[in-house]
């Protein structure tokens, strides 16, 4: 396919601290304060951005670990790692890829595949005295 | 100005005040373990109340930073404990702190984590009620091996159609403290509603440790500690979400789930 050589970025290896949860991993950005969850899909996907390989080599990666071969579905995972800062640099997306999201693959792959739509959920790290509200007192 | 020094789980911090009334009431509302240090201890910051008389209000400050007021100085008493509290909760080298209920029951120890004024007081004191020994209706103290401390400051229960909450020992309903570590045998995400029917879903490990980082007080201040403490907690321990309405239902759930482990 004409995307297949594409060289994709490689994840982040800086500033970011990274636990693997059986097929999930969570990264948290040092340089952000921010904590990001990858579902087994990009999870699989930003594994496999190792700065050399293509997306041909992220997609195979995407399919073993998933079980499904989308073109798709590891742009739009590219995408999500992207647009988060996960890595090195904002992957290059063919046009047709740029607006495609998780609900129009979620209605071409049926429900049975929704598990392996790419989902990547963020959030600022939590400072401890928002989540905190006493209320013995008037607070300021 | 009358001035001290304390230290409580590896954190030193300095409480002052015009009037040694003051300083007194701000050392009987310390955090729990917390030891008075020598004058040239270490401190990681200095908390004061301040009264200002002009408008009749008492300031709780950090470093000159305001942080709280309040109208009589038992309120700013109250404020200042959950201030410097916090403080040593994001700042301990030691453990790591963690928003959550905790109670043993029948030998296992569950987390119930969740925000202030998510009902964890009220679920650990009806669990304690019940049987349970209690940890902590507010904090889950994680030693680096995975343990969790007990942190048995008084409970904070609401009265029904009272806005403040009223402190209440473990004794005083009933129950008995813990006093050893335990490893985490069931952690439940929750959230009450009256009347809820308690249907719980098992949380994947990964995202398991998302929402517990989000209760994790060292988070922004010493991430590499959160994450392994969260990583530790998810990949060992079944993690539960869903809305929760009478005790007994968590109870019920609890027996189910622990006697299958």
């Amino acid at each position: 396919m004409l995307h297949d050589r594409v060289a994709i970025p490689a994840r982040r290896s800086d500033n970011v601290i990274v636990k693997e949860l059986a097929d999930e991993v969570l990264v948290y950005d040092l340089a952000r304060s921010r904590a990001f969850c990858l579902n087994p899909t990009s999870a699989a996907a930003w594994k496999a951005c190792d700065g050399i390989g293509t997306f041909a080599d992220v997609a195979r990666a995407v399919e073993a670990a998933v079980g499904v071969a989308d073109g798709d579905v590891v742009w739009l995972a590219l995408r999500q790692l992207s647009d988060d800062g996960l890595l090195v640099e904002r992957v290059q997306l063919p046009p047709a890829q740029e607006s495609i999201g998780r609900r129009e693959l979620m209605t071409r792959l049926g429900t049975g595949a929704a598990a392996a739509i790419p989902f990547v959920v963020a959030m600022a790290a939590p400072r401890a005295a928002k989540a905190y509200m006493p209320t013995t007192y008037a607070q300021k | 100005m009358f001035a001290r020094i304390y230290r409580t789980y590896g954190v030193g911090f300095g409480i002052r005040a015009a009037t040694r009334e003051m300083v007194d009431v701000m050392a009987a509302s310390l955090p729990l373990g917390a030891e008075h240090a020598p004058s040239g201890a270490v401190t990681n910051a200095w908390f004061s109340i301040l009264h200002d008389g002009g408008r009749g209000r008492y300031v709780v400050e950090r470093d000159g930073e305001a942080l709280a007021e309040a109208s009589d100085l038992e309120h700013a008493a109250a404020a200042f404990e959950a201030r410097v509290t916090l403080h040593v909760a994001e700042m301990t080298p030691h453990f790591v702190f963690m928003h959550a209920g905790v109670v043993a029951w029948r030998g296992h120890l569950l987390l119930f984590p969740g925000r202030s004024m998510s009902g964890k007081s009220t679920l650990v004191a009806e669990m304690v009620r019940a049987g349970g020994a209690y940890f902590s209706d507010e904090y889950a103290v994680i030693a680096p091996d995975g343990r969790v401390h007990p942190y048995t400051r008084p409970l904070q229960l609401r009265v029904p159609g009272a806005r403040e909450q009223v402190r209440r020992s473990v004794y005083d309903i009933g129950g008995v403290p813990a006093t050893g570590a335990l490893a985490p045998s069931l952690v439940v995400l929750s959230r009450y509603r009256a009347g809820a029917t308690w249907r719980p879903k098992r949380v994947s490990p990964g995202r398991a440790a998302f929402e517990l980082l989000q209760h994790t007080m060292c988070a922004v201040e010493n991430p590499p500690a959160a994450m392994d403490a969260v990583h530790r907690l998810a990949a060992s321990v079944p993690v539960w979400r869903g809305v929760r309405g009478d005790v007994a239902q968590i109870i019920a759930f609890a027996d189910r789930e622990l006697a299958e482990s």
